[in-house]
């Protein structure tokens, strides 16, 4: 025996495997992690950016939605992450919407406003990568600019729970988690939005 | 039936919306690169407030929980208020105070219609 030459007691095979597997663990979760968010984070920036209408707060939005789940559910079943992120996600910018609110108000009593501090956009930085035509990509943006104007006019809920079952493609129940609320109520806000976009967007 | 026009609503927004995913730029797809590095980075940190006060907060927690059960609707602290109804439907509280109109769900039959063909369709989209 190996061991045995050597002169010194060797740990066992068994308890070098289990080891070997307790540190595979973290590595495995970390990389689960890495492709879930690797696979939703530029569909909830376009969600946060056509709550908020900014693409700086939209990315810190989705920063902050990234780290709670890594934070508080990264050691969860990777099966749990979808609804719960989205929760996250809409948490964020509701806080955010409120923000403003308040932040727009006490503005409003302030004379002097401070000087906008909108960075230049760099054109060539945010200059989109040529998937298209010019006029694909012209239509596009105007579909989805209709499609952000009439998320814009509904209610909240109404636009969580569209933006959650249609665009993401959720079910009811995942749904419900990510709202923070019952199937049921996920049904009638779903219902109220598609109709509410049906009168405004036309056929 | 489901309206077919409902679904033309859903299918032209998912549409829109998945091509405005393929469209963002080389800029804000590096800042999202960089987002995710920071939350991986924070999976080795779990929430360090409620690893330093977890037996505290569980406590704590226990102890308000008990209050929370004791004065609660039906409790054996909760005086009997003849006449009172106590709301349990949280359905019901979500409703009223997402600011929508209070439509009756009994004037929208339409919605019934369209909650069975769901559920016949197992709650797919579109």
């Amino acid at each position: 025996m190996a061991s045995a030459s050597l002169g010194c007691a060797l740990p066992a095979v068994g308890w070098r495997e289990e080891s070997t597997l307790e540190e595979a663990r973290p590595v495995d979760q970390s990389r689960a992690l890495d492709r879930f968010l690797a696979g939703v984070e530029r569909r909830a920036f376009r969600i946060a950016r056509m709550a908020v209408r900014d693409d700086d707060d939209a990315l810190d939005i989705v920063q902050e939605a990234m780290i709670r789940l890594a934070r508080s559910y990264g050691q969860r079943p990777a099966e749990e992450w979808r609804p719960l992120f989205y929760r996250i996600l809409n948490n964020g910018i509701r806080d955010f919407i409120r923000r403003q609110r308040v932040r727009r108000r006490v503005m409003a009593w302030w004379p002097a406003r401070l000087a906008a501090e909108d960075d230049v956009p760099d054109p060539v930085a945010s200059a989109p990568d040529p998937a298209g035509s010019p006029a694909d990509l012209l239509e596009g943006e105007q579909a989805m600019e209709l499609l952000e104007a009439g998320l814009a006019a509904l209610p909240d809920r109404q636009r969580e729970a569209f933006t959650l079952r249609a665009l993401e493609g959720l079910d009811v129940a995942g749904t419900a988690v990510a709202m923070g609320c019952s199937e049921g109520s996920v049904k009638t806000h779903y219902f109220r939005a598609v109709h509410a976009l049906k009168d405004r967007l036309g056929s | 039936m489901r309206d077919d026009r409902l679904d033309d609503i859903e299918n032209r927004a998912r549409a829109a919306f998945d091509a405005s995913v393929e469209r963002i730029d080389a800029a804000t797809q590096s800042r999202l690169t960089q987002a995710r590095h920071v939350a991986l980075a924070a999976l080795e940190r779990p929430d360090a407030r409620l690893v330093s006060w977890g037996p505290a907060a569980a406590m704590a927690a226990a102890v308000v929980l008990a209050v929370a059960l004791w004065l609660g609707p039906g409790g054996p602290g909760q005086p009997e208020l003849p006449g009172v109804v106590i709301a349990t439907g949280v359905e019901d509280l979500e409703l009223i105070s997402a600011g929508e109109d209070l439509d009756m769900l009994g004037e929208e039959p339409e919605f019934y219609a369209w909650a069975a063909s769901v559920a016949a369709s197992g709650d797919g989209v579109g």
